[in-house]
């Protein structure tokens, strides 16, 4: 196989990866807000619920979540699957679990702005949606990039785990080639690839940071 | 005879087992300048928060003007609770100024967002009261990078800005350096001599001799003397009132 | 730790020479030829010789009280080797199709031909009722090779609407049981324990490979061919090889070839162990395809 086709095929496998990559993100991290809305309730049987379910989601391997997620609809509601679900389950489980680990992180983001901000926002007559969205949320965005970039750094790395639904990504791409023509050349160009794709997030990332350095 | 702007009745409160404050009643008129003195835990600033919505009481009354805002511990609607706040500023000890806005915007959030106040005259208005505070040319600084009377500058102004009829101040010098603690206590007597109407929760007692009209002792959650505040403090009646006194007194 | 490996290295070496002198002192040698890096039939591990195919040689000289030697050869050269007299056997899932007549061979004792598994409610009767089909394959298999660009079975596999590779076979079973898949192309003997297990299954009787392996010795050498085939029947027989199958293959019997006692010193195992014995022949026995037309006839029905 000469490396044009070889690229080729690994950019495919990249495409996909990518595609895992920014679907789970536009996913989780809305649904992650929710999550740790969810947990912080004060309502305590809702908060429980949402405690057991980050539990859970923590607690378990992402690849046996995946399986869940594909095959789940057909084992426990005996609903046939079609194939194009495929990709859906694969985002599916991902978003799920990712957004569990950002509602931690979320959660001890909103827990750390001191109890002074919500009642400045209060005494102002702010709304609680005011304060969240003018107030609290803005800081809380500052506080949590650190631990969210290494979520989304430990998510490209993660996408590889989609070939336990067969949906095939960079790595998988970089096995069978390697496999089928007994070369270590695409392992070495996959995990450039996965460099050069964390290096750019972590660079974004940084220039997020870098931007809203402007207080405290 | 000037009108009542704020009326509170009977306020009681417990924090579990202890009563922090006890059957408080006071009032204060317009233009009137009421301090609260009394030793730490004594519930003064407790008073100040109930009465600024920040804490709610269980048995009492509490008003604004004509605002029925709480009968006999139980508070009103929303929309009267709303329209409390716009009746009174606070001014916190430790400023509580919102760190990712520029001084500019932390006057004009509010006002733009709460009370929907036209754009062009907030900020003329921010401008006039940021100068007034000795802050012109800090606009578009970041709280971060002022000091702790310019950050508590800020916060007077920013609770100005919604044109309160009632100014409340948390023990506004307690986290200050002494030397710009005067700075604060000259804007707020500058505030007195306008005309504010102001409670005052402060450890200042020649200040607050000097700035009041009225000065409230409290001591163990209740009002252990109240009085005309160069009296007070001069003649105090009450044993209690006497030694507190006399303790800060030594102290200064 | 070097040094020690070095000595060893050259003992080995040496022994070998001598080994090669006195080729007619002592026990008969049994020199088997074979690729060191065809797991699990034959290959290196923790610089020891292991496979499946080495393990039954084994147990073959031992039972005829041969010394074993395990060589393992450039595959390109087996030809030189076995015609030169320097390997007895090749033995290393060596693939009988297409060789059928350069060869001295065995009966076939592994089946590895590639078989396809569908629900018997899909209604796909053959191959060419795959057009259009999503079809399964586990990675790294021959057959997932043969269906894809450049495979032997490119034309079939281009006829499917997508052909999709699961990282194991428990997975692509799954998915034909879930309905995400329509097919599923895989290894005959784990088709036929899935097929067994799961009787909404059936398997099509058209293979997608079709490959046997078999020990392949030099043109001419019956007798030796017939010595070891013997001996491996009795292996069977007596449950030794479904046991050396099990530990290369996840506990399954891959063994197509047919037990049979022959010493009378071998009875007395067989006595002791029938049952396994007739259990690990009765599945597989003679003609794949007879077993396969039987489960084909009972989804018929």
């Amino acid at each position: 196989m000469d490396y044009a086709s070889m690229f080729s095929e690994l950019l495919k496998g990249l495409l996909v990866s990518v595609e895992i990559f920014f679907l789970t993100l536009l996913f989780a991290l809305p649904l992650g807000l929710l999550i740790a809305f969810g947990r912080m309730s004060k309502n305590c049987i809702v908060a429980n619920i949402f405690r057991v379910y980050i539990s859970i989601m923590r607690g378990t391997p992402l690849m046996l979540q995946l399986l869940v997620c594909f095959f789940g609809p057909y084992y426990l509601f005996k609903i046939p699957l079609a194939s194009s679900y495929r990709f859906a389950a694969v985002i599916i489980a991902f978003s799920l679990n990712y957004a569990a680990y950002c509602a931690e992180i979320y959660r001890s983001g909103i827990q750390g702005i001191p109890a002074g901000q919500y009642e400045a926002a209060g005494v102002l007559g702010f709304t609680p949606v005011q304060t969240f969205f003018r107030i609290i949320f803005p800081q809380v965005v500052k506080r949590v990039i650190p631990p969210v970039t290494n979520e989304v750094i430990t998510l490209v790395k993660d996408t590889s785990l989609a070939f336990s639904l067969s949906v095939m990504e960079m790595f998988t791409m970089a096995k069978q080639i390697a496999s089928a023509h007994t070369t270590m050349i695409p392992f070495v160009a996959a995990g450039v690839f996965y460099y050069v794709f964390n290096f750019l997030v972590a660079f974004g990332m940084e220039r997020l940071e870098k931007r809203l350095d402007y207080y405290r | 005879m000037s009108k009542e702007l704020l009326k509170i009745c009977n306020f009681s409160k417990t924090f579990g087992d202890l009563a922090v404050l006890k059957d408080i009643s006071f009032s204060v008129k317009e233009g009137e300048v009421v301090s609260i003195i009394g030793p730490s835990g004594s519930g003064k600033t407790t008073l100040l928060r109930c009465a600024a919505l920040l804490e709610s009481v269980e048995k009492g009354d509490l008003s604004y003007g004509d605002l029925q805002v709480c009968v006999q511990g139980v508070y009103a609607g929303k929309n009267v609770l709303k329209d409390a706040k716009n009746r009174f500023g606070f001014v916190f000890q430790n400023f509580h100024l919102f760190p990712h806005y520029n001084v500019m915007e932390n006057v004009t959030k509010a006002p733009l967002l709460v009370q929907k106040r036209d754009k062009k005259e907030v900020e003329e208005m921010a401008r006039q009261l940021l100068k007034k505070m000795g802050l012109s040319g800090k606009e578009n600084s970041y709280p971060c990078e002022l000091s702790g009377g310019q950050q508590q500058r800020v916060a007077i102004a920013r609770a100005l800005a919604m044109k309160p009829g009632i100014l409340f101040f948390d023990e506004p010098t307690s986290a200050l350096d002494p030397e710009l603690t005067q700075e604060i206590l000259k804007v707020i007597r500058d505030l007195a001599e306008e005309k504010m109407t102001m409670v005052i929760v402060t450890h200042e007692i020649n200040f607050a001799r000097n700035v009041s009209d009225r000065i409230i002792f409290m001591a163990d959650g209740y009002i252990v003397e109240e009085g005309e505040a160069s009296s007070l403090v001069d003649h105090p009646q009450n044993e209690r009132t006497k030694e507190f006194l006399a303790f800060i007194s030594q102290k200064g | 730790m070097w040094k020690k490996m070095f000595v060893m290295a050259v003992c080995g070496i040496v022994a070998c020479l001598f080994a090669g002198c006195s080729e007619n002192k002592g026990a008969k040698k049994f020199t088997v030829g074979f690729d060191s890096s065809f797991p699990p039939y034959g290959y290196v591990e923790k610089g020891e010789f292991k496979g499946f195919d080495l393990d039954l040689a084994r147990e073959v000289a031992k039972r005829n009280s041969w010394e074993i030697v395990l060589k393992p050869i450039n595959w390109d050269a087996k030809d030189m080797e076995l015609n030169s007299g320097s390997i007895d056997c090749i033995w290393n899932g060596f693939t009988i199709n297409g060789r059928e007549n350069s060869y001295e061979w065995s009966e076939p004792y592994v089946d590895n031909s590639q078989v396809v598994l569908v629900k018997k409610s899909s209604g796909i009767k053959n191959l060419a009722g795959l057009k259009g089909k999503v079809v399964a394959v586990q990675t790294d298999t021959p057959v997932q090779k043969a269906l894809s660009a450049k495979g032997g079975r490119e034309a079939l596999g281009k006829t499917f609407k997508k052909l999709i590779v699961t990282p194991n076979y428990n997975n692509a079973v799954m998915e034909l049981e879930a309905g995400s898949v329509d097919a599923v192309a895989m290894d005959i003997g784990v088709a036929q324990m899935k097929a067994k297990e799961n009787k909404a299954f059936m398997i099509l009787s058209e293979t997608v490979i079709t490959e046997k392996y078999g020990i392949g010795f030099k043109k001419g050498n019956t007798a030796l061919r017939d010595a070891v085939q013997n001996t491996l029947k009795e292996m069977v027989a007596d449950g030794t090889a479904a046991k050396i199958s099990a530990k290369y293959f996840d506990g399954r019997d891959v063994l197509i070839i047919k037990g049979k006692t022959v010493a009378p010193a071998a009875a007395a195992a067989v006595k002791k162990a029938p049952a396994v014995a007739v259990k690990a022949v009765a599945p597989i026995t003679k003609a794949v395809e007879k077993s396969r037309k039987a489960m084909e006839k009972a989804a018929g029905k």
